[in-house]
């Protein structure tokens, strides 16, 4: 028979993970709000600039910049993981650590280096621990993504990539599909994808007659490859920002999901507990009865 | 009268959209003026300020820019910047404190570090902050 002083300590003890789990389930809540705005005040800036980029890249004609060419040969290549300082966001953390994990060790067994950008406590714990090697680390920021995070990391794969010292720059992260859902998102940075390029003139060619106009004569200053070239690495910064900023989202969300349902299960689990200890204690009373009951008809002998 | 309708976007938000009568920018190459029904146009802008009319000799606002493009069609004007602060909101003796500081930081900074570059980006959109305060 469990000790009823026992099981009520455990009441108490489950009572109270609840009471956190549900704190933070509302201050998550209350963040998804603030994160998503950012999205949506970022996705103006990144829209005009794919457009632009389209739209310049089929004026300039077949460009030869540098990150725009596939590397022949791909023996490095470069991961971005995007992840989150924090803990106890269900699967948030682990679906992109696994799968650039996953991705580094393919990547070695063809021979090739990979080489793994941190962003995200949870990211640099875990690559340290299974002695991947980091190249750049960022914590302290994943709620609250900056440009210069952006920026660094874009100077840094661009630089790489130019100079020969990475093949290939995948960036792996959450996107926030919506408040409950988020989908694991793996992107080509670099080389950039001219086939994307390719899709948003068609995309574009479908909307308003306003942006066709575009597509004619339009005048560069200084040159279209000279725009062009500019253009690139500042469109490369805008992805890395969008994801860092989208992930930020979808940790929040994320988190609210799993300590929703940690919060149900607290509660589940005292309705039982609670049955339990009932059970137990009236299972004492009932023996102590029968005890008292068993002695008196003994006496009346 | 005809207006164009000019966007002053960053990367974190979109800053400012309003009908207006001229924009001018600070184009690579020199200064633009753009009208409505002005040819398409895309160009880079260098670090200065965007000035905002609402008729020929009005003007109604005026930001301090920092990197970017800008986008003509007909009737809109896009202008993406790294940057922006409107000229309004410019604290002249904030920003030269910041510059005193950010000149120091650079002068200690290594030759070919990527602090430097940081430092050196920054020093540059004060700056730019400066002359954009100054010329009001």
């Amino acid at each position: 028979m469990p000790n009823l002083h026992d099981l009520e300590r455990r009441i108490n003890s489950v009572n109270s993970t609840k009471q956190i789990t549900r704190t933070m389930e509302m201050v998550a809540a209350a963040k998804i709000r603030r994160a998503s705005e950012r999205v949506e005040e970022a996705t103006p800036y990144s829209d005009s600039m794919g457009e632009m980029l389209a739209n310049v890249a089929a004026n300039a004609g077949s460009s030869d910049n540098a990150l725009l060419t596939e590397h022949d040969d791909v023996k490095s290549i470069l991961y971005i993981a995007v992840v989150s300082d924090r803990g106890l966001a269900g699967g948030f953390n682990s679906n992109v650590l696994r799968t650039v994990e996953k991705a580094v060790y393919a990547a070695r067994s063809e021979g090739a280096t990979a080489h793994v950008v941190a962003c995200g406590k949870k990211a640099i714990s875990y690559f340290e621990f299974r002695k991947i090697d980091l190249d750049l680390v960022f914590k302290d920021l994943s709620a609250d993504p900056t440009l210069d995070e952006a920026l660094q990391i874009a100077t840094r794969a661009i630089e790489g990539y130019t100079a020969g010292e990475y093949d290939k720059v995948v960036l792996v992260y959450n996107h926030a599909k919506n408040a409950a859902e988020q989908e694991l998102r793996t992107e080509t940075v670099l080389p950039i994808d001219s086939d994307v390029l390719g899709k948003a003139d068609e995309a574009e060619e479908e909307s308003a007659a306003e942006e066709k106009e575009l597509t004619g004569d339009v005048i560069y200053e200084p040159d279209a490859e000279a725009v062009l070239d500019s253009l690139l690495p500042a469109y490369v910064k805008t992805t890395i920002y969008h994801a860092l900023v989208d992930s930020a989202a979808a940790e929040q969300a994320a988190r609210r999901t799993a300590m929703k349902s940690a919060t149900d299960n607290a509660n589940e689990m005292v309705e039982t507990l609670t049955r339990f200890y009932n059970r137990v204690r009236q299972g004492a009373i009932t023996t102590e009865i029968n005890e008292i009951v068993g002695g008196a008809a003994a006496l009346e002998e | 009268m005809a207006s164009l309708v000019c966007d002053i976007v960053t990367p974190a938000k979109s800053q400012f959209s309003e009908e207006c009568y001229m924009v001018a920018v600070p184009g690579t190459g020199g200064h633009m003026g753009f009208l409505p029904g002005h040819a398409p146009l895309m160009s880079t802008l260098a670090d200065g300020e965007v000035r905002i009319f609402s008729d020929a000799s009005t003007l109604t606002h005026s930001f301090a820019c920092q990197g970017g493009y800008v986008q003509v069609t007909g009737e809109k004007v896009i202008v993406l910047a790294d940057r922006t602060m409107a000229a309004e909101d410019i604290d002249a003796t904030e920003v030269a404190a910041k510059i005193k500081e950010l000149q120091a930081a650079f002068d200690a900074t290594a030759e070919d570090s990527v602090e430097r570059s940081v430092v050196e980006y920054d020093l540059r959109w004060y700056k730019t902050l400066e002359s954009v305060a100054g010329g009001n």
